[in-house]
């Protein structure tokens, strides 16, 4: 397995943002995590990248067991993530957002070492700026590319995609599917939480479902997207 | 590497002031030169982090004082060194304490700080000591102190230059920018800030030790003067705390006007000040030279 998940909970005063969930994801699977807005899917991504420790259960990554470890230990064990508000690093150049993973994760490259790991990573999400371009003044959807080829960039085991194809136009939306197909054909383990419902049937066999905090569904996604449950949660029937 | 040679020659060349320099033209290097390291120290730590650290005379007047204490058991260069590791251990303990503390109350823990330390050694020499105030005799002429601090500022340029080379000053850079990125990524942020936070008190402490022999008799009252905590803040910020050579640009030509108000409105300086500490972080707060590239950027835009 490569991240399972046991009983994890994570409570913020008498809230109960993700309330003992568990599922596990094999080696090379794309899974989606979908829910209404406030049932977890965002709590639950900090708690396996390490931004947040859960308040109880288990989180093994490879076997091992990463819950409430800090995030730096997390990412240089093999896990890294995009965030759902795009983050870069406005005063540092492209190059060098994408270089920090690369010197600082498993693999510890510095040099030209770094830098062709971040060319290439670069090349990968086809962001064509010069590389010695401030990142602060991109457009969006570079934003997002460079926020990707940074993930990428440390050869990561487990990439957690938060809301990444959100905010694209369609054009741009094809773009970014086409290149999460990409990473998945060449077998890396992605768990994407994602609100456009055509990405997530393009690129995930399989869907795992919150609500207020807890799982409702787990299966092949068409299956699971035609469960009663489901539709009552996106719908508001169950969380109103 | 250009700048940093360059930075070296200057040094060079003041370090000749003393052949022609009078006793008050060696007591303004002196004074130029202490601020410079002491704006630049600071910013080492507290320009990419952010954390505005009110400590700076915790650890000068620490230097101080362990010169005052040891002066008579140990040769000198033992002297510093025992300071450089006192302020040191002190860094660490205070690092691991409160590098967790977020913005403002880091800022009150650091000025709480050389409060402390002050009452400590107060209580420590009142009550075990049964003296407040020691002498220190030493055979260093002001020409001494200043080739010593010069060494010290050589030292600095080779450590700055040495962090904007390194992987550490790459990690300082992205914590400038968002910690969270930075944690994600690999960094370990502790230890990366604990580690600059110890280097750049290191270097303060010793800026108090080298340069303590010119007020022959110490007192924590004296030694630990909350002015030279916020001469160094706002020097630091002048300049600009996240450009390498802010600090400079700050410290040597803030001195001078300090000087020369202290000088010609000894009854006001405090008010003028505190003008001027307004003035800067509502004009400049990224800096002289930040704000110079911004005009620059502007320039080009329209042309």
């Amino acid at each position: 397995m490569m991240l399972e998940i046991h009983e994890a909970a994570k409570h913020f005063g008498g809230v109960r943002a993700v309330d003992g969930l568990s599922f596990s994801m094999n080696e090379g699977e794309v899974v989606g995590l979908l829910g209404p807005n406030g049932s977890g899917k965002t709590t639950l991504m900090n708690l396996v990248s390490g931004a947040l420790k859960p308040t109880s259960g288990d989180i093994l990554f490879d076997g091992v067991a990463i819950g409430g470890k800090r995030p730096d230990v997390i990412a240089r064990a093999g896990v890294a993530r995009t965030f759902q508000l795009v983050r870069v690093l406005p005063s540092l150049s492209i190059l060098e957002n994408v270089m920090v993973p690369a010197a600082f994760g498993r693999e510890a490259l510095w040099g030209r070492a770094a830098e062709a790991r971040a060319e290439e990573s670069l090349a990968r999400v086809g962001l064509k700026v010069s590389p010695g371009k401030l990142a602060g003044d991109l457009t969006y959807i570079d934003q997002k590319r460079l926020e990707l080829a940074r993930a990428l960039a440390a050869r990561p085991r487990l990439l957690l995609l938060d809301e990444w194809l959100a905010g694209l136009n369609p054009t741009e939306l094809q773009e970014g599917i086409a290149l999460i197909r990409q990473l998945e054909a060449e077998g890396l383990t992605i768990l994407l939480v994602e609100h456009i419902m055509d990405a997530v049937r393009a690129l995930c066999p399989r869907c795992v479902v919150m609500a207020s905090g807890s799982k409702i569904a787990d299966g092949p996604t068409a299956e699971v997207l035609d469960q009663p449950e489901v539709v009552a949660a996106y719908l508001g029937g169950i969380d109103a | 590497m250009t700048g940093s040679l360059i930075a070296l020659a200057v040094l060079a060349l003041v370090a000749c002031g003393p052949y022609i320099l009078d006793a008050y033209g060696i007591g303004l290097l002196i004074g130029a030169v202490s601020y410079t390291i002491l704006a630049s120290a600071w910013a080492m730590f507290s320009g990419p982090t952010r954390y505005i650290s009110l400590a700076t005379v915790a650890f000068y007047g620490t230097g101080a004082y362990t010169v005052a204490v040891l002066s008579e058991a140990l040769p000198w260069p033992l002297v510093l060194v025992s300071a450089a590791v006192i302020g040191g251990v002190l860094a660490l303990l205070v690092g691991l304490s409160t590098l967790r503390l977020a913005g403002i109350y880091f800022v009150i823990f650091s000025f709480g700080l050389a409060e402390l330390i002050r009452q400590l050694i107060t209580w420590f020499e009142v009550s075990v000591s049964g003296t407040l105030g020691r002498y220190i005799f030493l055979e260093l002429e002001p020409r001494h102190v200043l080739w010593q601090l010069l060494a010290l500022a050589a030292v600095v340029v080779l450590i700055t230059g040495w962090i904007h080379r390194s992987r550490i000053g790459l990690a300082l850079k992205v914590i400038g920018d968002d910690e969270t990125v930075a944690a994600h990524a690999g960094i370990n942020l502790a230890r990366t800030k604990l580690i600059l936070f110890v280097l750049s008190s290191v270097l303060i402490t010793l800026v108090g030790a080298i340069q303590s022999p010119r007020w022959v008799y110490v007192e924590p009252g004296i030694v630990f003067n909350p002015q030279v905590s916020f001469l160094t803040v706002i020097m630091a910020l002048l300049g600009g705390a996240t450009k390498r050579w802010g600090p400079v640009l700050g410290a040597v030509p803030l001195f001078l006007l300090f000087e020369w108000l202290s000088a010609r409105f000894p009854d006001h300086f405090s008010i003028l000040l505190g003008l001027l500490f307004i003035g800067v972080v509502f004009l400049l707060p990224d800096g002289v030279l930040a704000a110079i590239e911004k005009l620059r950027k502007k320039k080009e835009a329209r042309a």
